[in-house]
């Protein structure tokens, strides 16, 4: 397990609203709570976890850390630096946060050979005027360093089989030498059996370069497999933020034991209380009054419909907002952590 | 109560392309009795999807069957014409695929949907038809089915989508379910409840199901028997609790191996990819990435042997009969 350091990202409730036009005048009819205040810190070296179903928000999320979207309202404090709203124009807070995007054939040019990729992403961070023996020289560490060959570096994308492609998307990220990456579904494109290549490569780099992760996932297996600590999204909110052991083993969130009992996990050693899932998330544009979840949780009572549980520490790092779990553990350090 | 429903013999699709025949499904057999599930588990590329095209009679030009036999119901699929094909499938034979939205037509209420099946084959008179679409939604648990019925499919989300075509392939009451790959662009909650619902009714009309997937983890979640498949041939069946438990093939332990168990360790991962299958390497197709090769690997391919009852496994390393060492 690698160590973790201090504190590298701290989100302050971080809200990104779409508005939704409608009407004679398109006029705006209401928002869409795509992200809807969400707090969160990040410490260097760890592998934070996001999860949750398609529609929650987690890769606007990903957007809004890594500067591809400006937040609604909220602050973004990178090593102690808050992110403004230059940050689309400051370059060097761009370096240091990197991501890698679900799909390949998308986030590649097609008309750019693997050299030009990276030869792009290297300029970027040293400019222009860096000398073609230090160029090749890099270019050709980073091949080597994801695991591909220098007969790769002519070929374009459609010569490369979707795990080469993922490689170089990897490659990309790590040209500028990056603190922070975003792995935003890394490998829910490829086949099963370039998915364990790829998560194997992942592992090596963090600990070769002491990389810090925002992984983010619907898989609780790669979860499970990657992170340290795992963050549960659902319609914009955090509802559970755990260590990945204490997650696996004792989650407290219903919403985590309905994803728990129904993920397909090989490994059924886990624990958990089985909730059978019903219904659908509801939609964000009208998102359901107090918790969120009740309408499709088991053990909602009047509470829940209405008003909304607080994200609480119920135990050392283990943060929910349910009244459940704030009412049975009955808690002796109980913080609130949005103030 | 062991009746064959649906027998596969020795099937060959091969693709004639300009670059070559491509050997999709090159010498497949399987069968599958009523009331039971079979999950045929393989990569992209496998030839899972030629199968089931071949199965429905919908494998197009380049796409050929050059030999073979699909006996269903004790009739050989491919002797029959295209008119004969066209009145099992759809009522003997149903079909759930992956992309609902590239099933349903977007310009007709999901209930005239599933009508119209009833229609097309049970000459279901349109009122008669639609009152009983209502009926199959709300035997698919759909919420509030007078709504949904009247609904277009943009209308409803992907899970409910899945769930109208499922009512569509139920709606003839077929003997045979085949379902592709039907919760691989579905949310976690949403494919648990889709599991569930197409396992109660194999429980409750007694259907054979197909069941095509790549997710090894939801096998154990639906199926009876599983086949896996490796390059357009099926390199090991069994039941599933014995082949998730004790894999035989070094491709399926591969596969079992490459979901993750102990936190932060590295994964044993399968080397290289899947082959081409226009040139597909010569013995074993496995053999350029299996960590047991030996040598009749690389030349002889193997047959099969069955190293337990009930389980049947193509590999060198169970001594297959035609091989000598």
């Amino acid at each position: 397990m690698s160590q973790v350091g201090e504190k590298l990202l701290e989100l302050i409730d971080v809200k990104k609203y779409y508005p939704v036009r409608g009407g004679f005048l398109l006029r705006t009819v209401g928002h869409v709570r795509a992200v809807d205040g969400v707090a969160l810190q990040i410490r260097r070296g760890e592998t934070l976890a996001i999860v949750g179903e398609s529609g929650c928000g987690k890769s606007t999320l990903a957007q809004i850390i890594a500067g591809l979207i400006k937040p609604t309202s909220g602050k973004i404090i990178f090593n102690g630096v808050e992110i403004k709203d230059n940050m689309l124009h400051d370059i060097s807070l761009r370096h240091k946060i990197q991501m890698v995007f679900q799909n390949p054939e998308s986030s590649l040019n097609p008309r750019m050979t693997v050299r030009d990729v990276l030869a792009e992403a290297i300029k970027a961070k040293y400019g222009n005027t860096i000398d073609e023996d230090a160029l090749n020289e890099k270019i050709l560490n980073l091949v080597n360093s994801v695991g591909l060959t220098p007969q790769h570096l002519t070929r374009y994308p459609h010569q490369l089989s979707g795990g080469e492609k993922q490689r170089v998307s990897i490659a990309r990220a790590l040209a500028t030498e990056p603190e922070l990456i975003i792995l935003d579904e890394p490998v829910s494109a490829l086949d099963l059996s370039m998915r364990a290549q790829i998560l194997n490569l992942l592992l090596e780099l963090q600990q070769r370069h002491y990389l810090t992760y925002i992984y983010i996932t619907h898989n609780l297996e790669q979860a499970w497999h990657l992170s340290d600590r795992v963050a549960v999204m659902y319609l914009g909110k955090i509802v559970e933020l755990a260590p990945t052991e204490t997650f696996f083993h004792k989650p407290l969130h219903p919403y985590s034991m309905v994803l728990l009992s129904s993920a397909p996990l090989l490994e059924a050693s886990f624990e958990v209380q089985k909730i059978k899932p019903v219904g659908e998330p509801p939609s964000p544009l009208n998102p359901p009054k107090g918790c969120r979840f009740h309408p499709r949780c088991p053990f909602a009572f009047d509470r829940c419909r209405e008003t909304e549980p607080r994200m609480l520490e119920v135990e050392e790092g283990h943060w929910v907002a349910c009244y459940l779990a704030e009412e049975s553990s009955k808690l002796h350090n109980v913080q609130p952590l949005v103030k | 109560m062991s009746e064959t429903i649906l027998q596969v013999e020795d099937l060959k699709a091969y693709y004639f392309t300009p670059n070559g025949v491509v050997k999709a499904v090159d010498g497949v057999s399987f069968s599958v009795e009523r009331g039971r599930c079979l999950a045929i588990v393989g990569e992209s590329g496998c030839g899972k999807s030629t199968l089931v095209s071949s199965i429905l009679g919908l494998l197009t030009p380049p796409g050929r069957i050059v030999d073979g036999k699909i006996i269903f119901e004790g009739q050989d699929l491919l002797t029959k014409s295209q008119v004969e094909i066209r009145q099992i499938r759809g009522r003997k034979i149903g079909m759930v695929f992956q992309d609902p939205m590239t099933f349903l037509n977007p310009l007709m209420t999901s209930g005239f949907q599933v009508a119209e099946t009833l229609i097309e084959h049970l000459n279901m008179p349109l009122a008669e038809a639609m009152g009983k679409s209502v009926g199959l939604l709300t035997d698919v648990q759909v919420p509030d089915p007078n709504r949904v019925s009247r609904s277009y499919p943009h209308e409803l989300s992907g899970g409910m989508r899945q769930r109208v075509l499922i009512a569509i392939s139920l709606s003839c009451n077929p003997t045979l379910l085949i379902a592709d790959e039907p919760t691989s662009a579905l949310d976690v909650t949403i494919q648990s409840q889709i599991l569930d619902l197409i396992t109660s009714f194999k429980e409750k009309y007694k259907m054979a199901i197909i069941f095509i997937t790549h997710e090894l983890a939801i096998v154990p979640r639906i199926a009876d028997e599983v086949a896996v498949m490796y390059a357009g041939k099926i390199v090991e069946t069994g039941p599933v609790a014995e082949v998730m438990q004790n894999p035989l093939h070094p491709y399926t332990q591969a596969l079992k191996n490459s979901y993750a168990r102990a936190r932060k360790q590295i994964l044993p991962s399968i080397k290289g990819s899947v082959p081409n299958l226009a040139n597909p390497p010569p013995g074993c197709r496995f053999h350029p990435r299996c960590p047991y090769v030996f040598k009749p690997c690389t030349t002889l391919e193997p047959g099969p042997s069955t190293p337990h009852p009930d389980r049947t496994v193509y590999c060198h390393l169970y001594g297959s009969e035609d091989v000598k060492l």
